[in-house]
């Protein structure tokens, strides 16, 4: 008796129908037969082809499984005969006719085990749908009264009518499974055509099972079992192909089946709780959304039904990714335990992830270039450490890093990050070819896996927890002949370092000219007797700019984290995934990419978050060796007006970086004869500056100014530590703590502004964020943020004291200083003298974004009106409310087809300004740039590290641009302007110490909070919403 | 064993094409012989072949056309001590150009040459974004040495420009001895115009490597016609 084990993923089947389920074969060989015996008869002449009649083979080889017309052709071509499209067509329809009569006078019966079948996969918990080419498969399914045993029909008629092709193209079948819901590897196939077999397995059925007394040709054709008929097929499911993490029962309706085994059942679950596996009973969606809070998607989650539950399951509207859910409908009491024990033993094997591709990032191939972006891509980096996600065996052209925040080596221009000890090595012999790696954006877990030819022979699995800083894990398995542990930790190749072990812990360590990194780690192997090895990690690291941390004190972590075991530590990470979803997220169901990359995106600005203390935020934070580590404008302006919405201690750290850095600012500005703070442009480990003073633009070596002249920095490290203030509602930070770095900014700019004869306020010779233009006198977005600055430093002393000398000077001095406002034009002026430059605009140099100033030598860029990013612009985003009044749609006007997008901050803030101006459909394009900037590699070296401040400024375009987002005043405003093609838009978001919800459907918006709230929509009037309430209100879609 | 064929035609470029033969079978730890275009089809396949870039016997066009061998296009005025010791590598990220620095690798190695690869950012592949000067470029290098050249030790030179127009003058300012480039036999084409101009105007030899076809095959192009590379 044939047995058919079906592994737990498989949750649905699809059925081919004639000579599967019913005896309509013989019927549609006679109708054949007639068809084409008469054909042969009347139309072929004696020496034309070969009129042999119509045999049983003819209907074997050339027609079953064919859509009529192709088997009409298929079998006409086989007897040397060439017909037109006409005699096909007539063939076809003289067969149809046959078949109809035959069925009209013979109701073929199901064949023998077809019912048994149907019936013990929907005891089992299987979803079923009948596919085939016949048209009349719904007539034949209710003949032979199988009509209520399957969910799904797609026949002939159905194919017709959505222009599906039919066998051997794989088409009907995968439409089969779409309309269960399923991706074809969660379902088993059953067919008796090898037409059937090979397009079930080219689309990538996990089973297929081929019915038939010849068994030859299905097997070659792929088939996973072969029988000659159903009857007496056993089914059985196979628990032991998915590592869940958790477990639905439904104890109630499975109580009478679990009767005699209650108490070992109940034993297995408590094993398995206490072995981090999620164990709930009760209402399976309830459950669902518990297990969701926790980081469990469905496609974790094992759901143990009765048949019924199951059916009604699979029949019913589902939550959204239900189609996910392991679903098992057991048989006896004995399959439960079997489910719960198997899951059990596989309690060292490496963790699975729920694979929703709104969530996870999938990158499959052997092209090595593209596994390096990968690395930067796959990076995860927890409490200020970065580790990029590199293969285990670091093939050539590879670059396994730990990195941490804020520690540096070298001197000057040339300090960069440190490398630290790595703790993902294995060796892998010989070394993979084709892979899989997944990041699970949900849950912060990258996994890898390698097929074998049989079986994947490796898989790994890797995290740093989010709930635990500093904690971090690995588990791999493979067949014993592909991979071996190694050592555990390896020191970097350039990096000065020691290494050593405690009892089983190993260490390693490795200083820099002030901090460093150390990491220990305990590695546990296992064999099992399927000759597979496991290799597991449990890591501790730390990172400090300021003392390299000591190996014993990582060692105890890690042999407290011994204790605790590598289950538990992923369900704590995961669940503290999930908290931080819920306190950030994107909900954008409309454009599924830039969805994800925004999902991407806040990922790894998450990854900049966790630092303790201070946090230096370099170009490329922590996923690469990129831009050495140093931390430029784009933390202060891109990542913490971002982080601030996400998790605002996070951005208070970034603050404490740049507070305890203002003594070297303070000794700078006095350097160079100036009173208060003056930040550097390019800044690491103490804060003066390390800008390079050379550098290459398209070969040229070029002088570097910016370190000199991109004074802008120091007026947007106040702007940022207000940002911090007015989205956070820390009002005490900058009457406290944050105050110097708003007060001692406005003495800088005080003391640097030059007053001329007719009593206006000037800077002079500054560069700014477009660095096309160096040494300019009076650069609009400068001034404007000087002016700023000042006024808010008189703002806050004020607010404490009554009006110094100082503070009416810093009044004075912001109303005198020019802004580039040019009344004529009713815009903004870049710079004195920008509207007599070149006019030449972006579209004249080619498609952007562009880097004209690789194609365009300085000098020449210099005098044109090209544009690298937004400058005037940019006061809009930081400024909206400091810009002349309806300046924005002018200076939109003139600067953006001026704009070449050279910065790869360029797109995410364009597109926010447009949103914000009423033209959102044309800030779509510039967003998708943004989000998919790093994914898409567009920028060619995302290898070395990623765009985290373009992340920033995408998230930024979203809140501030798209909806309207942004606080004043302890009032949150709200004015949305959305592309056409939105219909649905969600987002959640940190403001003012509360959670926010804003979901914008149609022309309605409702707003949720968890606490008091003053909020304005639109025009509206505030609104103070209480804890918990619901704001519904509409809103106009056009508004500006 | 390689031969370095000296084809020698009229002309007074017959010195220079000996002596250039000469140091590359030097490099290459090989003899030279004396060849003729004529009887190319007879020409080893493993043979590099020398020919002077205006020898009226010998139009290099046509030869680069028409073998399967890498040929060295000699200008009239090479020096009397003549020695390869800096070679440069225009790379464009076409096949041609890796082809022609795999060739060039290949043959060259064990040599203790200096190879120099060069980029020209030009139009069509400038980067969408430069974001701040200081550091770019080493981003940007380190990433195009990881993707074309990788595993070797070779410098990389960039420029801005035309590429036709600027090889040789980056060949002049670095000292280059040697020019390889990638051919894929093409009349026509951007890179056919680098390759013609960068002959033409060059004053050191020019390697040719012809590209293989997607079967394998290399040489006569007459059927294939369509220009762009």
């Amino acid at each position: 008796m044939a047995v058919l084990s079906i592994p737990l993923a498989v949750s649905g089947a699809v059925c081919d129908l004639d000579g599967v389920l019913t005896d309509t074969a013989g019927l549609h060989e006679l109708a054949w037969a007639t068809t084409m015996n008469a054909f042969l008869r009347e139309h072929c002449r004696p020496r034309e082809g070969d009129r042999r009649p119509f045999s049983h083979d003819d209907y074997r080889t050339h027609v079953d499984g064919l859509p009529r017309e192709d088997g009409a052709r298929a079998f006409l071509r086989a007897r040397g005969l060439e017909a037109e499209q006409a005699t096909v067509a007539l063939l076809a329809a003289r067969k149809d006719r046959h078949f109809e009569e035959l069925l009209q006078e013979a109701a073929p019966g199901p064949l023998p085990g077809a019912v048994e079948l149907l019936r013990a996969l929907r005891a089992r918990g299987v979803t079923l749908a009948v596919a085939t080419s016949s048209r009349h498969g719904r007539d034949v399914l209710r003949a032979a009264g199988l009509s209520d045993l399957v969910d799904v029909v797609v026949d002939g008629a159905d194919a017709a009518r959505l222009s599906l092709p039919g066998k051997p193209d794989s088409t009907v079948f995968l439409h089969a499974c779409r309309m269960l819901e399923l991706a074809a590897d969660r379902c088993v196939l059953f067919e008796d055509s090898r037409a059937g077999v090979l397009a079930a397995r080219s689309a990538g059925f996990r089973l297929v099972v081929g019915v038939t007394p010849d068994p030859g040709p299905l097997e070659e054709a792929g088939a996973s079992l072969v029988v000659p008929t159903l009857a007496g097929l056993e089914i059985e499911r196979s628990p032991a192909d998915v590592t869940w993490a958790a477990v639905v029962l439904d104890a109630d309706g499975l109580a009478p089946l679990l009767r005699a085994r209650r108490s070992r059942v109940t034993g297995a679950l408590t094993r398995l709780a206490r072995s981090g596996v999620r164990v709930c009973t009760g209402p399976l969606e309830a459950a669902l959304e518990r297990l969701l809070d926790d980081g469990l998607g469905p496609g974790l989650v094992l759901a143990i039904l009765t048949p019924d539950a199951a059916v009604t399951w699979w029949r019913r509207p589902r939550p959204a990714g239900g189609e996910r859910l392991l679903v098992v409908a057991p048989v006896n009491g004995d399959e439960v335990l079997a489910l719960l024990t198997e899951r059990h033993r596989r309690r060292h094997r490496v963790p699975g992830i729920d694979e929703d591709p709104a969530w996870v990032i999938r990158e499959v191939g052997t092209d090595p270039m593209r596994h390096r972006v990968t690395e930067a891509l796959f990076t995860l980096a927890e409490a200020g450490i970065g580790l990029r996600g590199a293969v285990e065996e670091a093939p050539r052209g590879s670059m396994p890093m730990v990195l941490g925040a804020g520690v540096y080596h070298g001197v000057g221009s040339k300090e960069h990050l440190l490398p630290g000890p790595i703790w993902t090595g294995l060796r892998l012999t010989p070394p993979p070819g084709e892979d899989v790696r997944i990041l699970d954006l949900r849950t912060g877990v990258l996994l890898r896996s390698v097929p074998g030819p049989d079986a994947e022979v490796l898989r790994t699995a890797r995290f740093l927890s989010a709930a635990q800083p500093g904690r971090a894990a690995m588990r791999a398995e493979g067949t014993i002949d592909v991979l071996a542990a190694g050592p555990p930790l390896l020191l970097p190749e350039d990096g000065a370092g020691r290494s050593n072990r405690r009892g089983r812990v190993r260490w390693a360590t490795v200083a820099g000219r002030r901090g460093g990194i150390t990491v220990a780690c305990a590695q546990r192997q296992a064999r099992d007797s399927a000759g597979r090895r496991t290799v597991e990690r449990l890591v501790a690291q730390s990172a400090s700019g300021d003392v390299a941390p000591r190996p014993d004190e990582l060692a105890d972590q890690v042999e407290a984290f011994r204790e605790e075991t590598f289950d538990v530590a992923l369900a704590a990470h995961r669940r503290a995934w999930a908290t931080r979803w819920r306190a950030c997220a994107i909900d954008l169901p409309d454009e599924p990419d830039i969805e994800l990359g925004l999902r991407f995106a806040l990922f790894h600005l998450w990854g900049a978050a966790g630092a303790c203390g201070e946090s230096a935020v370099g170009a490329r934070d922590l996923s690469g060796p990129g831009y050495a580590g140093h931390v430029f404008w784009d933390a202060d302006a891109f990542v913490l007006p971002a982080l601030v919405t996400m998790c605002p201690p996070a951005a208070r750290t970034m603050l404490e970086y740049r507070l305890r850095r203002l003594p070297s600012a303070q000794a700078r500005a006095a350097r160079e004869g100036y009173a208060g703070a003056r930040f550097p442009w390019e800044s690491a480990s103490s804060g003066d500056d390390v800008t390079p003073h050379h550098g290459h633009l398209g070969g040229r070596r070029v002088a570097v100014l910016t370190g000199a002249e991109e004074e802008h920095i120091t007026a947007d490290v106040a702007w940022a530590a207000d940002c911090y203030a007015r989205w956070s509602g820390d009002d005490a930070f900058l009457a406290g703590a944050g105050r110097p770095l708003v007060i001692e900014t406005a003495r800088y700019w005080a003391s640097r502004c030059r007053t001329s004869s007719d009593g206006t306020a000037h800077i002079e010779g500054v560069i700014g964020p477009d660095e096309y233009h160096e040494h300019v006198d009076d650069n609009a977005f400068t001034n404007v943020m000087a002016r700023w600055n000042m006024v808010r430093a008189a703002d806050l002393c004020e607010s404490e004291d009554r009006p110094t000398e100082e503070t009416r000077r810093w009044r004075d001095l912001a109303g005198r200083l020019v802004d580039g406002w040019d009344p004529r034009h009713g815009r903004h002026e870049q710079f004195r003298g920008y509207s007599s430059l070149e006019p030449l605009l972006a579209a004249d140099l080619g498609p952007v974004p562009l880097a004209a100033d690789v194609l365009l030598p300085p000098e020449r860029l210099a005098r044109t009106q090209l544009v690298k990013q937004p400058d005037v612009l940019m006061l809009h985003h930081l400024l909206p409310h400091a810009a002349r009044p309806g300046s924005l749609a002018a200076d939109l006007e003139h600067y953006l087809p001026r704009t070449v997008h050279g910065s790869s901050l360029s797109p995410a803030v364009s597109a926010s300004v447009l949103a914000r101006s009423g033209r959102p459909d044309e800030a779509l394009t510039l967003l998708r740039t943004a989000v998919r900037m790093d994914l898409d590699d567009t920028t060619g070296i995302s290898a070395g590290g990623l765009h985290v401040a373009a992340m920033g400024g995408a998230w930024q375009a979203i809140l501030t641009g798209f909806l309207g987002i942004d606080v004043r005043d302890g009032v949150l405003n709200i004015a949305p302007q959305l592309p056409a093609s939105w219909r649905r838009v969600g987002v959640r978001f940190r403001c003012l110490g509360r959670h926010v919800d804003v979901y914008v459907t149609g022309a309605e918006m409702t707003v949720r909070v968890d606490g008091p709230l003053a909020v304005r929509v639109g025009a509206e009037p505030v609104v103070l919403t209480d804890a918990d309430h619901f704001l519904t209100q509409r809103w106009d879609r056009g508004a500006t | 064993m390689i031969d370095v064929i000296a084809v020698r035609g009229a002309g007074d470029q017959g010195n220079a094409v000996v002596r250039v033969s000469e140091a590359l079978a030097g490099c290459l730890g090989t003899h030279t012989c004396p060849g003729s275009s004529e009887h190319a089809e007879e020409w080893p396949a493993n043979a590099v072949a020398v020919v002077g870039r205006s020898d009226p016997d010998a139009p290099w066009l046509h030869l680069a056309r028409s073998v399967r061998q890498p040929i060295v296009v000699t200008p009239s005025g090479v020096p009397e001590d003549f020695e390869v010791r800096r070679v440069l590598l225009p790379l464009d990220g076409t096949a041609e150009a890796a082809h022609a620095v795999e060739t060039a690798v290949a043959l060259l190695s064990g040599a203790g040459l200096e190879l120099v690869a060069l980029h020209v950012f030009e139009a069509g592949n400038v980067p969408p974004f430069w974001d701040q000067v200081g550091h770019e470029e080493d981003a940007w290098e380190q990433e195009f040495q990881s993707r074309f050249l990788p595993g070797q030790d070779i410098r990389v030179v960039a420029r801005s420009g035309v590429p036709g127009a600027l090889v040789a003058d980056v060949a002049a300012d670095e000292g280059a001895d040697l020019i390889v480039l990638g051919w894929s036999a093409r009349p026509v084409g951007g890179r056919a115009r680098t390759v013609r101009s960068t002959v033409e105007t060059t004053r050191v030899p020019v390697m040719l490597v012809p590209l293989p076809r997607p079967d394998g095959t290399i040489g006569p192009s007459g059927t294939d016609q369509r220009g762009a590379q």
